[in-house]
């Protein structure tokens, strides 16, 4: 029997099929997070009163960021069982190398945010109108332009891209050495709670490297070259992960 | 089609393969047999391009299989523990691997998954231990890869389906010629199968060789105690009991054909491949027996 060629754009457009269609529970997940989401958002944020003589005035703040943040760990924990063996296994039981493995589900991460983006604007309005409906006197600040409504939405996908990547590096470690991988996250953590907001330490430039850009194009670009690095390590750790052990 | 020189492979602690050679061709059904743990899954593994080799050379279709997309779309393995998404039914399935592999014969596929009666509604993890056999299997013929490797595949499978099992293996491979390597426990069954056999004792490849050859080469001597204790002075001795005082029963390895009209006290007789194989990988003299001896004795 003569051997087939294939080729790995080939391949990995196959896997990336699969995984849309069998990775339901990702789906599914998603739904059930932003119907709880909304319904957070539903509650307000925060309200103040103002007594006054006969009357009094009575203020609550409505925002999506229980939404976005709903959606940013919904992305960052499928991301990291990604990772995880079952899946791995999976695939290999279909065509797959490591390297095509990757760029699948790195091309999948992407599809994930770019859903997860999508949804959280379309949840938003769903917040406003739900919102319009219920009260007379609404006042919607934040009303965005076209152009607003755009920056916003490719901010929001890359950051949830530059999450999901983060979660893959650090989920390809941990599934490379449990304990390396738990060591660098509470590291991580740690280092975070104690040197967010002080000056002059890696994390907090990080932060503010990633966070405080004013420039949408600087800010877009940062973000790709992050997780551009966070793809190769990735790359580094996984290339040599054997599977159905 | 494979080559292996000096192939190693080491877990953590211990290791599962040492200095493997040999050399498969292409179109041919391989046995690859060995006792429990000698490290068939692990060659095969291999060879399938899941775990990486820790020294030595492995060449499989002229490639490295731990890195090569060719081997991954050119090959399949099959067992009774395939990964398989727990999302989707057997049909959709079936649809995943007809799309990654372009040689997929999907009216065998439907043909078999109505012969053994899989419903195509049904999800892997429902199937009993045997339908979830015969579903790998279903995928093993269905897939058509030049490398297809199945490590037990028969397991759970009751004897009919098992014997189905066979037949189609056989049938299919003669309708689309292509390697084929084959792990089991029952050599008996597979015997009249295989082409070639691989023996794996103790992490090494034992020997590799045709079935007729396991047959010769190994034979059972029976008759007077002396003459057989005389016989098998000259050869590898593999076992040898009293069968009734006086008169000895013994299975050698040969090494060349024997002429049997030279020892006119002695009959010969011939042992299938199984009892060839059992004989050549017992590592324990007396087998079984021995060990209650000895613990009796204590």
């Amino acid at each position: 029997m003569s051997l087939n060629e294939v080729s790995l754009i080939d391949v990995v457009k196959k896997q990336v099929q699969f995984k849309v269609k069998s990775y339901t529970g990702i789906f599914h997940s998603l739904i059930i997070l932003q119907f709880l989401g909304l319904f957070i958002s539903t509650l307000g944020e925060g309200s103040m009163t103002e007594p006054g003589y006969g009357r009094s005035i009575s203020v609550s703040y409505f925002s999506s960021s229980v939404l976005m943040g709903m959606t940013a760990m919904w992305l960052f924990l499928n991301t990291l069982l990604l990772t995880t063996r079952a899946y791995r296994d999976d695939d290999f039981t279909f065509v797959s190398t490591r390297w095509s493995r990757l760029l699948a589900n790195f091309i999948f991460m992407i599809l994930l945010a770019l859903l997860g983006t999508v949804t959280s604007f379309l949840a938003l309005n769903v917040l406003k109108v739900y919102l319009f409906l219920r009260n007379d006197d609404l006042i919607l600040t934040n009303s965005l332009t076209f152009s607003e409504t755009i920056s916003s939405t490719l901010v929001l996908l890359s950051y949830l891209i530059l999450i999901s990547a983060a979660a893959y590096s650090i989920g390809s470690i941990i599934q490379r050495n449990k304990w390396v991988g738990i060591g660098i996250s509470l590291f991580l953590i740690v280092l975070g709670a104690i040197s967010v907001d002080s000056v002059g330490t890696p994390i907090n430039f990080l932060i503010y490297f990633i966070m405080h850009e004013s420039s949408l194009v600087l800010l877009l670009l940062k973000i790709s070259i992050t997780s551009g690095i966070l793809f190769f390590i990735s790359w580094v750790v996984s290339d040599s992960q054997e599977v159905r052990l | 089609m494979i080559e292996c020189k000096k192939l190693s492979k080491k877990y953590r602690s211990h290791s599962a393969l040492s200095n493997l050679n040999c050399i498969i061709r292409e179109n041919t059904i391989t046995g690859v047999i060995g006792r429990n743990g000698a490290g068939k899954t692990t060659f095969m593994k291999l060879i399938a391009g899941y775990l990486k080799k820790t020294s030595g050379e492995l060449r499989v279709m002229e490639e490295n299989p731990f890195t090569s997309l060719k081997v991954s779309a050119n090959s399949i393995f099959i067992d009774d523990q395939m990964s398989l998404p727990t999302s989707l039914t057997l049909r959709e399935l079936l649809n995943s691997f007809a799309r990654f592999y372009p040689n997929w014969n999907e009216p065998l596929a439907k043909e078999l998954m109505t012969y053994f009666q899989l419903p195509q509604k049904a999800y892997v993890q429902n199937l009993s231990k045997g339908m979830r056999s015969t579903f790998h299997a279903i995928i093993g013929f269905a897939a058509r890869c030049p490398l297809t490797i199945y490590d037990e595949p028969t397991t759970g499978m009751d004897a009919a389906v098992r014997k189905d099992f066979y037949r189609a293996l056989l049938k299919d491979y003669l309708a689309y010629p292509r390697t084929i390597l084959l792990s089991s426990h029952h050599l008996e069954e597979i015997e009249n199968l295989l082409e070639d056999v691989l023996i794996i004792h103790n992490q090494n490849a034992f020997m590799h060789l045709s079935v007729s050859e396991l047959k010769e080469s190994v034979v059972a001597v029976k008759g007077d105690k002396a003459a057989v204790s005389e016989f098998t002075s000259m050869h590898n001795k593999l076992s040898i009991n009293e069968v009734v005082p006086g008169m000895a029963m013994a299975i050698v390895q040969v090494n060349n054909y024997i002429r049997r009209e030279n020892f006119p006290k002695l009959t010969f007789s011939n042992l299938t491949a199984n009892e060839a194989f059992i004989y050549l990988t017992d590592s324990q003299e007396g087998g079984i027996d021995r060990v209650f001896e000895r613990s009796e004795l204590d």
